[in-house]
């Protein structure tokens, strides 16, 4: 195995670190040869994986196998509490397995606290322009690509328990591009992407936890505003200049629900 | 229909395709997968009360993924083997290509299923859960059993495997 810190890297790209081990991992990768041709094949394969393999969707005849067997499952009730003890265990048991393997690494043990703290406005510029940077790293930024609207906005459905508003703002020069899932402030996070000339955009949206919000932000040369709206936050982040980022962020805060 | 079966309906019918995408990943056989699927929901749907506050998708992830080890184990005592079925790529629809690009990148998807169909068992079920579910690497370690040490080290050999055995057949990074 070429470098030493080849799973640190990794770590840094599949979005499983933050703050100071993200910026850690990114001043690695800049001087290390191996990790950047690490970095280059790991999206050369995701992205063959997203364009070559197909997701494979549940035939109709499943579906009314399924819909079948749980009709019959239904009928005998009893069954449900016949065995509690059997099926919560191999759920416990596989949570165990995975917090015996914390304490192994200092890696492990350090992304275990940092999942479980909440973060302060602060680091939440951290995470939010880390998950922008790797998702423009590893060439994951749009898990859906479409300029209508009506094909981004139902894609979230199902996938994330929260509704993003979805414009297009292309009249205004914000072209819509698509969307994907992230994470935010340890919640799951809907991104919904924009260009702007040669800018991309990503407009981050999760669940209102109660959380403090930064205001705006610069990491890394990239600009993040935050607001809150209703029971949403969000996060516009981008590399272009703070004013147009201002402008975009006021266009999505003054659009009609 | 009860209120019962209806809220499991609403929490894990969305995930029925991410289910039945790993399902036919990790069987590499259409049947296989319908039945590992079902095996999977009606256990899901008689433990679904015990959910609390966990995210629905990786805990049916993980019920699939031990489904199918509870089939492959059947099939191993009974002696046989699943083969890996031909890597088909009929459901592939190109769109404004000419007819070489398309043959090669027909050709580009068929070498890269084959090499992660062939790929050992514990390197594929991270590698699918990573690339396709995007499952974070606690979620993962949660659905295999393993520490996340574990899954860092088996994706990082997944990776390297599909590289030397798909990337470096030809450029398809540059393509």
């Amino acid at each position: 195995m070429p470098c030493a810190e080849t799973l640190h890297t990794q770590a840094f790209i599949d979005g499983e670190l933050t703050g100071r081990e993200a910026e850690i991992a990114e001043a690695h990768i800049a001087g290390c040869a191996d990790c950047q041709a690490f970095c280059a094949a790991a999206a050369a394969l995701s992205d063959g994986i997203r364009r070559h393999a197909p997701r494979y969707a549940a035939p109709d005849r499943l579906k009314a196998r399924l819909d079948r067997a749980l009709a019959k499952a239904e009928g005998r009730p009893t069954r449900t509490r016949a065995s509690p003890g059997a099926r919560g265990a191999f759920w416990r048991g596989a949570v165990g397995g995975a917090l015996g393997g914390v304490g192994l690494g200092g890696l492990a043990a350090a992304l275990a606290v940092l999942a479980v703290m909440p973060p302060s406005p602060a680091s939440l510029a951290d995470r939010v322009v880390g998950a922008h940077t790797r998702a423009l790293i590893s060439g994951k930024v749009i898990e859906v690509a479409s300029n209508d609207h009506h094909t981004v906005k139902p894609w979230f459905a199902g996938r994330i328990d929260l509704s993003p508003p979805v414009a297009d703002f292309a009249q205004q020069g914000f072209k819509l591009t698509g969307g994907r899932l992230d994470k935010a402030a340890n919640a799951p996070a809907a991104v919904v992407v924009y260009r702007h000339g040669l800018h991309e955009i990503d407009l981050f949206v999760w669940s209102d936890h109660g959380g403090r919000l930064p205001g705006s932000a610069t990491r890394l040369g990239y600009h993040a505003i935050f607001w809150k709206k209703g029971d949403l936050d969000f996060a516009a982040v981008s590399d272009m200049e703070p004013g147009e980022l201002a402008t975009f962020s006021n266009l999505v805060r003054g659009q009609a629900e | 229909m009860s209120d019962h079966r209806q809220r499991f309906e609403a929490l894990a019918l969305p995930h029925l395709d991410a289910a039945y995408n790993l399902a036919r990943w990790l069987s590499r056989s259409p049947s296989d997968a319908e039945d590992i699927v079902q095996d999977a929901m009606l256990r899901a749907f008689r433990g679904f009360e015990r959910l609390r506050g966990e995210d629905v998708r990786p805990w049916l992830m993980t019920i699939v993924r031990n489904c199918w080890r509870d089939c492959a184990a059947q099939r191993h005592r009974r002696g046989h083997e699943t083969l890996p079925s031909e890597p088909d790529g009929a459901e592939l629809v190109f769109e404004g290509a000419d007819a070489e690009t398309e043959v090669m990148r027909a050709s580009d998807a068929r070498q890269l299923r084959a090499a992660i169909a062939t790929l050992p068992e514990e390197y594929r079920e991270v590698l699918i859960l990573r690339e396709m579910e995007d499952l974070s690497y606690r979620e993962i370690a949660d659905a295999v059993g393993a520490p996340i040490g574990t899954v860092m080290s088996r994706l990082a050999r997944a990776r390297a495997a599909l590289r030397d055995k798909w990337l470096a057949e030809d450029d398809h990074a540059l393509r």
